[in-house]
């Protein structure tokens, strides 16, 4: 993969990273709203329909709803084989749910260490470039301490920013659905 | 405000419940569109539930029948909504049932103790009874809390905020011993004592987050039988409670039962983990502000 390949590959998966945020805010709106949020899988079996719920709770509490299994044995089989196979894709649909609210958190992560890169890059480069054997050397010792400080504060500055995300989220969708 | 309502987030995150439930009809179960329908449709189904065990009856005029010598006699039930009144009534008679019921255990213990299918019959209605009772419980306190945030507000006096010390009693002349009690749509506001075209009249009620959710709960789990739970606590214990119920389910469904609920755990787990982390971090500057308020002064 060549250098060009690679951006791309990276602003495609942080676009889906920004995904994830605005997924996390229709999350917050629906939970905010009915209190929990639901995924729902509907399937057929022998003409009857039948589905898998997973209710989401704000407070993070999971009910999982299986449909009843039918009564003869011989039936049981099938239908556990059928139902096996769309669990799996209700699996798939509930781990999206779960996943976007890390794949959000990443998002704002990676915020901050590419405001960090942007910041600290220019001034780095522009000393670099000035700096000759004759002239002092302190523009890079500041740019190098630039770049220190920035990696110390990196931690906490992530989870900062993080919070305040969520904050701002939250009091977004508390101002819609009027709370 | 903010910080209130971060600071109930994170008490109310401090512990991870997760439930699997075998439901005979999943299709269109999804919760009525008001929350004043919601709490109707939850206190029907308790009040449907206590019927059926035989410890109640609805409010028809006539007094409770005397019963046969060895039974309790039915409690009436004159409360046909879903609001303070109508709970407190549930509880009570929940409670009733408990006691009815545990004595009856009691009694096998000495009595018929080869009885076995008896027995979990009993266990399963006390348990039953049991939740019923807190999660009205839950409900009073619900609206309890609203009842003082609007006499607070000095609402008292205008239309749809009548009834906090208690509901508005007609006099007996109208309403006698064993009639029904009539809708309380003067309370509307704060409390859900109101019948089914006063609901449809008036606004749905407005509640907190944390009050959504509990109804949301109380809905979802409603009469259900919970066949697998786990219950993870922040400072690390973990209960599973497996229920007799799953037990007697055949091998295969049981596995599979077992797959879909530990899935549940381990998705549901690392999700609760990130979002404690979170809101914990959020409401910690919460706290913290809390705690310096008073030095300002």
């Amino acid at each position: 993969m060549n250098f060009w390949e690679e951006l791309r590959a990276r602003i495609k998966e942080n676009g889906k990273l920004w995904d994830a945020t605005r997924d996390v805010y229709q999350f917050l709106k629906v939970l905010f709203r009915d209190g929990s949020f639901e995924v729902v899988t509907p399937f057929k079996f022998q003409e009857k329909d039948l589905e898998y719920r997973t209710v989401i709770h704000a407070d993070a509490d999971v009910y999982n709803y299986i449909p009843a299994f039918p009564q003869k044995v011989t039936e049981q089989d099938k239908f556990i084989k059928h139902a096996k196979k769309v669990y799996r894709e209700h699996t798939i649909k509930v781990e999206e749910v779960f996943n976007m609210f890390d794949s959000t958190k990443r998002f704002w992560e990676k915020l901050v260490d590419y405001s960090l890169v942007f910041i600290n890059i220019g001034p780095a480069a522009f000393s670099i470039s000035q700096a000759t054997l004759e002239s002092e050397f302190a523009p890079a010792l500041y740019s190098i301490g630039g770049i220190a400080f920035s990696i110390l504060i990196r931690p906490w500055l992530k989870s900062k920013v993080v919070s305040i995300a969520f904050k701002i989220g939250v009091r977004i969708v508390k101002g819609y659905v009027k709370i | 405000m903010d910080g209130n309502f971060f600071k109930n987030l994170v008490s109310d995150l401090l512990t991870l419940e997760i439930n699997t439930i075998v439901k005979e009809n999943t299709t269109n179960s999804s919760m009525p569109s008001t929350r004043r329908m919601a709490l109707l449709d939850v206190a029907r189904r308790y009040r449907s539930t206590m019927i059926e065990y035989g410890i109640c009856k609805m409010a028809d005029g006539t007094p409770s029948p005397e019963p046969p010598v060895g039974y309790s006699p039915l409690m009436i039930l004159r409360w046909n909504f879903s609001g303070e009144f109508s709970f407190n009534e549930i509880r009570r008679t929940a409670q009733y049932g408990v006691q009815i019921f545990s004595d009856k255990l009691k009694e096998m213990e000495v009595q018929e103790i080869e009885n076995e299918k008896r027995r979990k019959k009993l266990e399963e209605r006390v348990a039953m009874l049991t939740r019923i009772e807190r999660q009205s419980s839950n409900l009073i306190g619900m609206f309890k809390t609203r009842r003082k945030t609007y006499q607070l507000a000095e609402n008292s006096g205008k239309e749809g905020f009548e009834g906090y010390d208690n509901f508005v009693s007609p006099p007996v002349e109208e309403v006698p011993a064993f009639d029904p009690f009539p809708s309380q749509r003067g309370s509307h506001v704060w409390n859900n004592d109101v019948g089914i075209s006063d609901i449809n009249e008036v606004a749905d009620l407005e509640l907190a987050p944390e009050q959504v959710t509990l109804i949301r709960k109380t809905w979802e789990i409603g009469t259900q039988k919970v066949l697998l739970q786990t219950v993870i606590q922040i400072d690390g214990d973990v209960t599973c409670y497996i229920t007799n119920k799953f037990l007697e389910f055949p091998e295969r469904p049981r596995q599979m039962l077992m797959e879909v609920h530990s899935n549940s755990i381990t998705s549901a787990t690392n999700f609760w983990k990130s979002l404690f982390l979170t809101v914990a971090n959020v409401a910690g500057s919460a706290f913290s502000s809390g705690k310096k308020s008073p030095a300002k002064k």
